[in-house]
């Protein structure tokens, strides 16, 4: 059984990719010089003398021994207690089946594909990781805004109907949301967070408040090596949803009240830079309106499959490029005319900037 | 007469007098060996004499023993919740019962306890508060390196007291017995490069808290010099290799 230092510590670290191989005693034992030149061949040598057994020294033109302790490299860390962060994203979204409808992707079933444009802004706060014996504590708060306008232009039919021109512009909407999230690194390698989210959506031609939500949350996660360098993140999620629908855009104010839970595997693999994410998710929601005599959702429970594939490019270190394609495959326990089983695949790009401070 | 046999034979092995047939006989204080591989030998004063032992695993090193290991040897030694790893080229003295001394190399220590240890080199010396997971290298100044792998340990030497967060370089002086500047260097690349983390199939016992150490450092991470510290030449100098431009400073 060969140690495998970092396997360990790409999974602790969640998104940091290292390659980690299995090398055998002699090749450990070998001592070659690694001529470091530039910043980024730090890593690249470091990276590489693992993968054949050598022992970097940060060789420059002048003479370094050999050294057993490692490479000593100086870091400047932050040194307040808390951390900012803020983001920008634009993203361009094309849907198959934006309406839900059906199981058949023919466009003219459904009426006809979207494509949205939604661009968002975070903001949030993060504290210094809090050691509490086996567990390294960081508290997040945060929020968000967001605004999707769907650019849809033709008209198709519906269910027999004709889809009137701007149809899509009624799902556009805007939305804000704060959260807090209490985020526990345990040294088994679990990650296991509670937190709260609150929603506020907007319907933008009339300005009015037509959902609004609190979700308390919980999950869990942990990484797992794969061969070739890949490493995945299995995933627990579930939460509850209380809701507040807009009385005139449905039937019972709490009928998209509902508690939900989900599984999902993920990769990170980095290739010529780019960082490809495939990912599955089951998911599981219940609705928990209590009103069988108005609500569509009475005793409702849908089951969705998702496949999604990302790739990510990152510009600097502050700007990325992003293409994500994911198809959905929706059931549900209570089929009827208003909800129905269905089949979707959404496909987009993004850029975005972000910043730490 | 079987009962009074055996309390015989009890007296005389807690005294000393009778060794076990197998290997030596464990005369508390000790260090067992977990790991050697081929060149790592323990030199024990007997009288006028050197006695110079290929040590294996499962051997013991008594008080005033050295744990010498050659170019490409490496071993380990554990006791009363201590981890001891020392890396080639090394030699290093055992010198009480939570003090050892660096000769020569590199060594590191996983203190799993509550714990009052201490290092020394022929100049240096200093306390360090466990638990906590160091690495200690002897520099040309007669002092050596100290570099946290994990806990939060205070150092202390005549002079000076300075709390170790994980990450952090201080230079224990040779001359003052007193601590140098301190640097938080980069752990990930540390353990990266360290043989003294890689050579060994196993993890070191320390090894869930040195990873949540890494975690931690990587979100308090702001940027990283393009620099590489080096050896300590003087109590007044230390060697920094900068990168971009191939050229050292002192």
């Amino acid at each position: 059984m060969k140690f495998r230092a970092l396997s360990i510590f790409s999974l602790l670290i969640g998104g940091f990719q290292l390659s980690a191989q299995s090398i055998t005693d002699a090749q450990r034992l070998q001592q070659t010089k690694i001529e470091v030149q530039s910043t980024k061949q730090i890593n690249q040598a470091a990276s590489q003398a693992l993968k054949q057994g050598k022992q970097p020294t940060g060789q420059t033109s002048s003479n370094i021994n050999a050294s057993d302790t490692g490479m000593q490299r100086p870091v400047f860390l932050n040194t307040s207690n808390l951390s900012y962060f803020a983001s920008i994203t634009n993203s361009i979204n094309r849907s198959a089946n934006p309406l839900q409808k059906d199981t058949d992707l023919d466009i003219d079933k459904h009426g006809g594909h979207s494509f949205s444009w939604s661009k968002s802004l975070n903001l949030g706060a993060l504290t210094n990781p809090i050691d509490i014996n086996s567990v390294m504590l960081t508290i997040i708060a945060g929020g968000g805004w967001t605004d999707v306008e769907h650019l849809h232009a033709g008209t198709r039919e519906l269910d027999g109907s004709p889809i009137p021109d701007g149809f899509f512009k009624t799902m556009d909407s805007q939305s804000a949301s704060a959260y807090l999230l209490f985020m526990m690194q345990h040294e088994s390698g679990w990650n296991y967070s509670v937190g709260s989210n609150l929603v506020w959506v907007n319907d933008p031609a009339t300005k009015n408040e037509t959902y609004r939500s609190f979700s308390p949350t919980v999950s869990a996660s942990k990484p797992i090596q794969f061969p070739f360098d890949i490493v995945g993140v299995f995933k627990l999620d579930g939460g509850v949803n209380f809701s507040d629908t807009d009385p005139n855009t449905s039937q019972d104010r709490d009928e998209q009240d509902n508690w939900n839970i989900s599984a999902s595997l993920g990769f990170n693999y980095e290739l010529w830079d780019i960082i490809l994410s495939p990912q599955y998710t089951y998911s599981r929601l219940a609705y928990l309106t209590d009103n069988p005599n108005v609500a569509v959702n009475y005793n409702r429970v849908d089951y969705t499959n998702t496949l999604s594939l990302g790739a990510n490019y990152n510009l600097s270190d502050n700007m990325s490029l992003g293409l994500n394609y994911s198809f959905e495959q929706s059931d549900s326990n209570k089929p009827s005319d208003l909800v129905k089983k269905y089949k979707n695949w959404n496909a987009g790009a993004n850029v975005g900037i972000s910043v730490n401070f | 007469m079987a009962k009074w046999c055996c309390y015989i034979l009890f007296l005389a092995l807690k005294l000393g007098f009778i060794k076990p047939v197998l290997g030596e006989y464990p005369t508390p204080p000790y260090y067992t060996v977990t790991i050697a591989n081929e060149g790592v030998d323990r030199l024990r004063s007997v009288g006028p004499h050197t006695e110079i032992k290929i040590l294996s695993k499962g051997r013991v090193l008594e008080i005033q023993d050295y744990l010498t290991t050659g170019p490409k040897s490496y071993s380990e030694v554990k006791a009363y919740g201590i981890t001891l790893r020392q890396g080639s080229s090394s030699i290093t003295q055992w010198m009480e019962k939570h003090h050892w001394k660096i000769h020569e190399g590199s060594l590191m220590v996983c203190l799993q306890d509550k714990m009052l240890f201490t290092i020394s080199s022929s100049k240096g010396r200093a306390d360090i508060s466990g638990p906590c997971t160091f690495i200690a290298e002897a520099t040309s100044n007669g002092g050596y390196k100290f570099i946290t792998l994990s806990g939060n340990p205070y150092i202390e030497t005549k002079e000076k007291k300075l709390r170790m967060p994980a990450g952090r370089l201080v230079l224990v002086l040779g001359e003052q017995e007193s601590l140098g500047n301190a640097y938080d260097v980069d752990i990930m690349l540390l353990l990266q490069s360290s043989l003294l983390f890689n050579a060994f199939e196993e993890p070191p016992p320390t090894m869930k808290k040195i990873g949540l150490a890494v975690f931690a450092q990587q979100k308090r991470m702001k940027g990283k010099y393009n620099a590489l510290i080096g050896d300590a030449t003087s109590d007044k100098n230390l060697q920094m290799w900068v990168l971009d431009n191939q050229e050292s400073s002192n």
